[in-house]
Parts: C-alpha cells; structure tokens; sequence
C-alpha cells in the first residue's frame, strides 16, 4: 500500500514537474508565422556530437538531438505514443494494427487500447519487441516500441541489440522530400529500431540489420566475426552535409505535410463493381487545407482526432464557427432528423456505397507505401467498408470493419485462442504444402486440409476441442471426426469509423434525393458484407449489411416503399389543394353574389 | 462439409476476450527461456564474472539460461560501459550483484562466492584464476589457459595445491554433436576406419579494429595499472604481443584441441608458416595468417594434420574435417556444415542409418557435368550423411553446465585443467613455429606438468 501511494505520489510530482518546467525554446511558437531554421548538431544516445567521419559511428537521437528545445517527455504521451499507456483513455475506436498469417490461417485485429473488438497483442502472447519488429514501420517511435515496462525477460538481450526505437519526429516534421518512410518500415522490420529514424533521413544510410545479430551484440563490435553474410547495422552519414563544428541544416516544419500523414494513414477501396475506387482526394485538402489543419495539436502532441465536440469537427466549422472559411450546408429538403439520427461522414465519407461493401486496403494493414505492399483486390487481411453501425452517440456512421479469424480451444463454452507461435508450427507447414495459387488472398482449402489441420492441433490439446473461428463460421470436429460448422456470433467483428475521403455536397448521399438511401434498393438499407467463410462452399459467404445499424429492417423498408407512391401523393396533394382553391374560388363568389344581393335589397 | 447447424451462443466479447487472456498468457509463458534468480536452495551456486566484455557476455547469456546460478559480482575494469552494462541487465534479471573494478577488492568482499568465471584477456588468465582458487573458487577459465605456458603451468599449479575445480574452456568437448561424433561414430562405430589425415579452417573477413566511444574511455592510470598502454590495445588486446596471441590462440586453439581429442593424441611436431601481411603491424603485433602443419603418432600410426587460420577472407568458414581410409567426418561448430562421407569402397553405412547413428544423405551424389564423357579418373562426391544429433542451445551452455555439474558432484569435467594444458602447449608452439620458420618438434614431457 505504501508503495502504491509512493508511486502515485511520484507519477504526480513528475506530471508537476512537466507542467511547471519552463518552457524550452521550441515548446512555445513567438508568434512568428515562418518556419525556423534547424542548424543544429547531431547528438547520440550517449549526448556526443556525431561527426561523420569517426568510428564508430552510431545513430542520433532524437530524443538527444531535439530534445534539448523540445520537451521530449511531453512529446513522447501523445497520441500517437501513447497507445500502452493504461491510463490513457481508448477513445473513439481508431484503426488496428492486424496480425495476419495467410499460412496459420490467422487474421486478428491487435490493439494495446482496450477498444471494443480488438484483441490486445499480450493476451495473445505478443511481445513488445514481435510487435514493433512487426508494426512498428508504421508507429512513430516512441510507444511501444520504447517502453521499458512492456519489454519482457524473454527479450531483454534482444533489446538491448536492437536499441528502442524513440519518438520519431522526422516521420511527421522532416519536410524534405527525400524523407523516406518506407526504409523506416524495412529498418523496423529489421530490428534496426535504435537506427530506423536516422535511415528514413536524408541525412545517412543504414545498412545491415540488428535481427541477424547474436544477443551478445555490441554497438561497438562492429561486425559479426563469423557471419560474413550477416551484416550488423552500421551508419554511414553523408559528410557533405556537415560543417567543420558538426553542424547540419534539417528541413524540418511545424506544418506537418499531407504525405507525411498519407504514408501511415492512405486506403484505397475495391469492389467488383467499380474496379478501382481510386484515391479523388479529400475535398478539405482540394480545398487547400492539410490534415493538420483539422487534426491539430500542441505541444503535447495530443491529436484532435475529429471528435463531434471538437473545435475542428465538422459540426463546428460547418455548421457553427465557419472557421477555415467552412461552407455551412444548405441541406436543402433534408428533414432535420437526419442530422440527429446519421453522423456527417454517412453521406460525405469514403466511397459510395454499393450492393456489396468494398473490401478497403489500409497502409497500416496492407502495408501501402512498400515493397511489402499486398496489391491483389482481395490480399488479406479482408476489411470491409463502408460498414454502417451506429456510434457511441447513437449516430449511424460508416466503419471499416475486420472479421477475426483465430483458432482457439473451446473451455468451459468460452474460447481461448491457442498461442499464435504454436499455430504457426503446427499449421503453417500444412496448410503451405499444398498452397500453390501465387494468391495474397487465403490459401485454396478443402474440407480434408482443414480436417486434417484440426485433427494435428487437437493431437495438441486431448480432450478439449479445437476450433477455427473465421466470421461467423466456427468448424470444429464432431465425435466422429467429421469437419462441422456452427454459426457464432462470438466474436465479433472489429468495426473502427470511417471518415476520409469527405465528399462535396455534390456527391454526397442524399444529393439525388431521397432515394439515394431511401428505396428498397439503395445499398445503404440493403447491401450485403462478406462473411470470412475460408472454405469457398461454405454457405451464406454474404451477410445483411445493416446488421450493426440497429433497425427494423421491416420498418426500413416499409418507409421505403411510401417513396414509390410518393409522386402520386404529390398530385393527390396538388388536386387537393385545387379543389380547396375551387371549393374557395366557390364560397368566395358566392359570398360577393352573398353581398351583392344583400346591397341590392338594401337599396330597394 | 459434412453438415450445418446454428447454435445459440450465449458468449459475448467481453467474457471471451477475458479467458483468452487468461489461457493465452498461461500456454504461452510457461517455459521461460531466460530464468530470474530465485531463492536459495542447496542447488544454488553463487559465481562471479570476472570479465564482462563480448566473451563475457556470451558466458553471462547462456548462464543466464542455466537454473540455480545466481551472479553475486562482476568485475570489470571498463568501469563505464562493460561494468555498468553487466550490472544493469543482470540486476534486470533480478541478481543481487555488486560491480568491481579490481578482482582483488572483489575477493576481499565477497565471501558467499562458489565459482569464478574468467573471461579477461588471456594474460590475465592466470593471475585471475589463481587468485580465486586460492580465495576457494572453482574456476571457469576461458581458453586460452594463458597467453604463455609458464602461466598455463601456474594454473595447474593452483589447481592441484587448492583442490578445486577448473574447466578450461574448449566448449565444444561439452557440445553434444561433438561428443556423439567422437563417442559413437569414432570409437563405437569406428565409421571414419584409420584416420590418416585431419584438415581445419578458421577463416574470418577483414574487420576493422574495434572501437569505443571517447567519453568511456578508460582513464589511462587504470589502463596501466592493468596491463596496457591505451585504449586500443585495451579494446584490441588479441593481436598485441604480451596480452593475447592472434587468430591461431583465438581462433586455432579451439579446434587444435578438437585434433588432440578425437585423435586421442598430441602432436608429434609442426611446421608454420605466418605472418602479419594484411594489417598494420604496429597495431597486430600477431600473424593475420597462420598455416600450420601437424605430425601425430596415434595408436593407430601417423597422422597429418593442417590447419590453416586467416583473417582476411572467410571462405568456408570454420570446420575440422578428420579423414580415415573409410570415410570424412566434416564437424563445425556451427551445425550445417557437419556432414559425414563414405568412401566407396567402405562397407555400407545402412546399419548406422538404421541404428540412428546417422541421417541417410537427402541428395543423390552429384552427377558429371552434362554432355561430358565419364573420365574414370574423376573422383565423385560422395553423399552426404547428417549427424542425427542436434543442439539447440548457446554454444557454452553445456560446457558451463557441465562445470556447474562438477561442482554439485553430478559430473566429471570435460575439459579439466590437464586437457586445457595440452592444448595450450600444442597451440602456443605454433607462434614459435612461425616465429623460427622451423618445424618444431612437442616433447612428450611438455605436455605433463
């Protein structure tokens, strides 16, 4: 207990400490709007000055190297750092990181916040150290990837090989344009985490990889005596670029540019009805505006994520501040309720909804922007979208959505997924002994491999059942060793929102009026998602796509159908009001024959 | 599929997602890999580090995964980087150890030690290792037992007045492919038939000299006081005449002890040649090249043996190839490149196939080249048996438990003091070799103290 209140009473002291620190040089702008200019020396981990011409040669710090006028620790428990944190509110659910193996027939949507849906990467037993070498292309440093408290025993000399991998401020501050973002996803899948900010600079190049290294590795060894082939991670600057006093020019910029953002956060969306849905662009950055215009941040790096109650969502700017210059919609004919009932981005966000969802490729699951990228339309991992649902404020929104597909020992009728390395050994080499089909999608199954599959891991694990959950198929073996399916709703798909690319009002649903939503055939009521079936024969591959709307499908389409006899109405309405006119036309004469008359007797 | 059905499933995400956390986080950490120090028991066995460089280091991992040692100190004089990094991840791993500087200070403080781990430059071997039999250590000392024989001889001195244990540290007598190798495919099954010839390599790329950064250097009244002028010959101590004794002690002595071992003998004489050609001398006072050929007189008759050891190409790595009138044995430390043949006249191998001494070859022998005629004079490859043995942990592991084993009275030691003596005799006369361009010829009385 006294260490608890210890504890609490030093957490507090620091966040005190945080907030009565003066203020560093480049915590505060002075005001002035131009960009300054970073001429500055190249600090390493231990706080030398690097000069490129000694040896060894280590990688800078950028917690060394900008930290002395930025306040670093700060920096490093903003959002895009701060996913582990456990005191960090989760939020709105954002998009997961997916652990995919095509082989093992594994596709689980990770998370370290406690996000409804998601799995977190411990309980699945991955490490921290699994878990950067693997996402960690597409995290900005810091985080997970450099915190102490995540990394286990296991890894600890792993660990100290690889270095931490700090907040990376060149991922979103480097203006030049020769920042690479796509050597910082192959340094990180390298393990190289200690060197991965120093590559994806202009500055230097990075070679070898800390992965290939014993545990024993030494920063200062140099190379691995007796593995030619194995190449540790060695810098080597561009000399060109220094002063005699070890000096560089840095082309940093406090307007983060939209391709540092696209590089972590671009999608594309296919669908065999319209092939490509290609990138048109946002209609706020055609505009001229950047992402960090509407996701701003200050010094503590806490991005406005584009909540409702934000001074930047669209509500605020469109309909309230004007700010930015926002247009405030007309909505012309639109009955009020919509905008209490539907959130914005349902008829200005993503693409336009087909009879079936699209199956969307994200950088951070399909790993855009690389070498490693999955082009084919249907490459794994499946994510759908758009996926209406209703939100936390009851506001039906699109969603990308992901499907779990694990495998898992039946206890106690609640699953428990069997740990991803022990599939993967066991599941891997059969399923990939008869996988030819150079396909990104899962591989060609049958009934036998999958019997098979079951049957080795349940050799694993007598006298429990062992099942596969893909969508809402669970197959498992019965009593007599005969592959079934059950249909499961547990568990459930991950649904995260979808909000760019925005639509003009021009191409919004709704602008061909009502019946862009409101028919018995317009997608938004009616279109179907895909199951993740795995087996190709297994029923009902497609599924109501407004199940995680909430509705009455029977009321959806009973309003609906008023809208074939809406036209009618119309003239039923029109010779209503002609025949009112007429029977008033009538009464209004016969009211002045009425007065006429009444004159006439008057004067008789 | 064989059939459909729905259910009702009454398990939401919450439950779900909180027993798979529980029965994840049970499956997956059940065997640790590495293990904290845990509470005493009889078993435990308390040892200090003596050295905590990059051998060091590999000593400290593989001990790390070996239960029941429990580090109390490390000593280093590299006080900022090596002792300071030792310390910290060992305290990680939840070891009550102390960081020393001096050996000697270490000694006098600690009084709860049972084992000493040395793993210093080799002239220090002596001094370190003595002094803590003396202080009633057993000893692990890392090859090579000294950089001279009078500091050889002076271990095995201490050894035999104090009593207690000490392990040299050739780790490959320990590793379990090697002693299969020799136990059963040599002796037992005498596969190999009359060895006549043994062929070895160590052969390493070009490597610049290892570095340090300026603001852990060593203060130079500490360098001097223990032994060298600066830095880099601090960092760089195996090439400097004094402090270590080049590739052919670094590299050599751990496969020269392998000749001895399997041929059940020590060398007869040895010719040399060497020389430092590729680097510059005033920094690797030791030959960057050695090659060395071997005389021994077996029970069995003569054998020849060459070794070649170079540090500017490293094709083909390292391995020792004993050949015998009926087959190769080709053994490496680094397992894929073992490999048995037999020779086409020898009587077939099925029944050690059979019996699991061997893995049958995967490949059929490689045919002549295409188009060309057979010359009967070709010598085909013949194919490739696998050793059926596999060893999956740190090199040292094995040897280390085999020390620690000795102490608790459960084994005898591989590679006890007498053994690590031969070797350094066999290794150390090649320098002189070199030196003389003669061939030198071991007196049997050389070897025994």
């Amino acid at each position: 207990m006294k260490f608890f209140l210890l504890l609490l009473t030093g957490v507090y002291l620091l966040q005190a400490a945080d907030s009565l620190q003066v203020p560093l040089l480049g915590d505060q702008p002075d005001g002035n709007r131009a960009t300054p200019i970073h001429h500055i020396k190249l600090l390493d981990q231990d706080s030398s000055v690097i000069y490129p011409d000694e040896h060894p040669l280590l990688p800078f710090s950028t917690q060394k190297t900008c930290g002395p006028c930025h306040n670093y620790a700060v920096i490093s428990r903003g959002w895009h750092f701060n996913a582990a944190d456990s005191a960090v509110d989760a939020g709105r659910q954002g998009p997961p990181f997916i652990w995919l193996n095509r082989h093992a027939l594994i596709q689980i949507p990770l998370s370290y916040r406690s996000w409804p849906g998601v799995f977190n990467p411990q309980d699945l037993g991955i490490t921290a150290l699994h878990f950067t070498s693997r996402f960690g292309g597409y995290m900005p440093g810091g985080g997970v990837a450099a915190d102490t408290s995540l990394q286990t025993l296991k890894n600890y000399w792993r660990w100290q090989v690889s270095g931490q991998a700090e907040v990376n401020c060149f991922a979103c501050h480097d203006a030049s344009p020769l920042y690479d973002a796509a050597e910082y996803v192959d340094q990180m899948k390298r393990q190289n985490f200690r060197w991965a900010a120093t590559a994806s600079t202009d500055l230097a190049r990075v070679e070898g990889s800390a992965r290939n290294m014993p545990d024993n590795f030494d920063l200062y060894w140099g190379v691995a005596p007796d593995e030619p082939r194995k190449q540790p991670p060695t810098v080597t600057y561009d000399a060109r670029r220094f002063d005699k006093k070890g000096q560089v020019d840095l082309v940093l910029t406090r307007k983060i540019p939209n391709d540092r953002c696209y590089f972590c956060h671009s999608q594309k969306f296919e669908n065999n009805q319209r092939q490509t849905e290609a990138l048109y662009d946002d209609v706020h950055l055609k505009a001229g505006l950047h992402c960090v215009e509407c996701h701003q941040n200050k010094l503590d790096h806490q991005i406005d994520r584009g909540l409702a109650e934000n001074e930047n969502s669209c509500e605020n700017c469109h309909l309230n501040s004007g700010r930015f210059g926002a247009p405030k919609p007309q909505h012309k004919g639109l009955p009020p309720v919509h905008l209490e009932k539907v959130a914005c981005t349902t008829c200005h966000s993503g693409p336009q909804p087909l009879n079936t969802s699209y199956l969307a490729h994200t950088s951070l699951a399909h790993e855009l922007g690389t070498k490693y990228a999955h082009r084919e339309a249907t490459a794994l991992p499946h994510i759908q979208a758009p996926v209406f649902a209703r939100n936390a404020q009851g506001k039906i929104a699109p969603n990308y959505m992901a499907w779990p597909v694990l495998w898992a020992i039946v206890r106690n009728d609640s699953l428990s997924p069997i740990p991803l390395e022990q599939v993967d050994e066991v599941i891997s080499p059969l399923i990939a002994r008869g996988d030819s089909l150079p396909t990104e999608d899962w591989p060609l199954l049958n009934d036998s491999l999958l019997t098979t599959s079951l049957d080795t891991l349940a050799q694993i694990f007598p006298q429990q059942q062992v099942v596969l959950v893909a969508g809402t198929n669970r197959f498992f073996l019965n009593s007599q060793k005969q592959l079934t399916v059950q249909q499961t709703d547990v568990p459930e798909p991950y649904l995260w929102p979808l909000a760019h690319d925005v639509r003009p009002a021009a191409q919004a649903l709704g602008a061909n009026g009502c019946t862009d939503c409101h028919s018995l055939s317009a997608p938004f009521f009616n279109s179907k998602i895909r199951n993740e079936t795995i087996l190709s024969d297994v029923q009902a591959s497609l599924l109501p796509g407004n199940r995680f709307m909430k509705i009455n499908q029977a009321t959806a389409n009973l309003f609906s159908s008023t809208f074939l006899f809406r036209p009618l109405l119309k003239i039923v309405v029109v010779l209503f009001y002609l025949l009112l006119l007429a029977v008033f036309v009538l009464y209004f004469f016969k009211g002045i024959n009425y007065l006429i008359n009444q004159l006439n007797q008057q004067q008789d | 599929m064989s059939f459909k059905e729905n259910t009702d499933n009454s398990l939401n995400r919450r439950q779900f997602l909180k027993k798979s956390a529980a029965a994840g986080a049970g499956l997956i950490f059940a065997p640790m890999v590495m293990t904290r120090a845990r509470a005493n028991d009889s078993n435990d066995l308390n040892v200090v580090l003596i050295g905590a460089g990059a051998e060091g280091s590999v000593l400290m991992n593989s001990m790390l995964k070996i239960p029941g040692i429990r580090f109390k100190a490390v000593v280093d004089i590299w006080e900022k980087y090596n002792l300071r990094r030792a310390v910290r991840l060992l305290k990680k791993y939840r070891h009550d150890v102390r960081g020393y500087i001096d050996y000697r200070e270490m000694l006098a403080k600690e009084k709860d030690l049972d084992a000493a781990i040395v793993a210093t430059p080799d002239f220090w071997h002596a001094p370190h290792a003595v002094a803590c039999m003396e202080a009633g250590l057993h000893v692990y000392c890392e090859k090579e037992m000294s950089n001279t024989l009078e500091g050889a001889r002076k271990i095995v001195e201490a050894q035999r007045r104090t009593g207690k244990l000490v392990q040299i540290g050739h780790q490959r007598r320990s590793n379990p492919r090697y002693r299969f190798s020799f136990f059963k495919l040599i002796k037992e099954a005498q596969l190999l038939g009359r060895i006549t010839t043994v062929n070895g390599q160590w052969n390493r790329s070009v490597q610049p000299d290892l570095a340090w950064p300026e603001k852990y250097a060593i203060p130079e009244h500490i360098l001097r006081q223990y032994g060298f002028e600066n830095m880099h010959q601090f960092r760089n101590w195996r090439w400097y005449k004094g402090l270590g004794g080049g590739p052919i002690v670094d590299l050599g002595s751990h496969q020269l002890d392998i000749y001895n071992w399997f041929l059940e003998s020590v060398p007869k004489s040895v010719m040399a040649n060497g020389g430092t050609d590729y680097y510059d001398p005033s920094t690797h006072e030791w030959y960057d090249t050695v090659l060395a050929t071997f005389v021994y007189q077996t029970k069995y008759g003569t054998v020849r043996a060459f070794y070649q050891t170079i540090t500017t190409n490293s094709n083909l790595g390292y391995f020792e190839a004993f050949m015998g009138d009926q087959g190769t044995l080709q053994i490496s430390e680094s397992g894929g490149r073992a490999g048995l043949y037999r020779e086409q006249m020898a009587p077939p191998w099925d029944r050690f196939v059979e019996l699991g001494y061997l893995k049958p070859p995967k490949e059929e022998a490689p045919k002549p080249a295409a188009g060309a005629l057979l010359d009967v004079r070709e010598t085909l490859a013949p194919p490739r048996y696998e050793l059926p043995v596999v060893m999956r942990d740190p090199y040292h592991k094995p040897h280390l438990e085999n020390f620690f084993n000795a102490i608790r009275g459960k084994e005898k030691l591989n590679c006890p003091v007498e053994v690590g003596y031969e070797t350094a005799v066999t290794v150390l006369k090649v320098n002189e070799a070199v030196a003389s361009g003669r061939k030198i010829y071991y007196r049997p009385d050389e070897f025994k103290i």
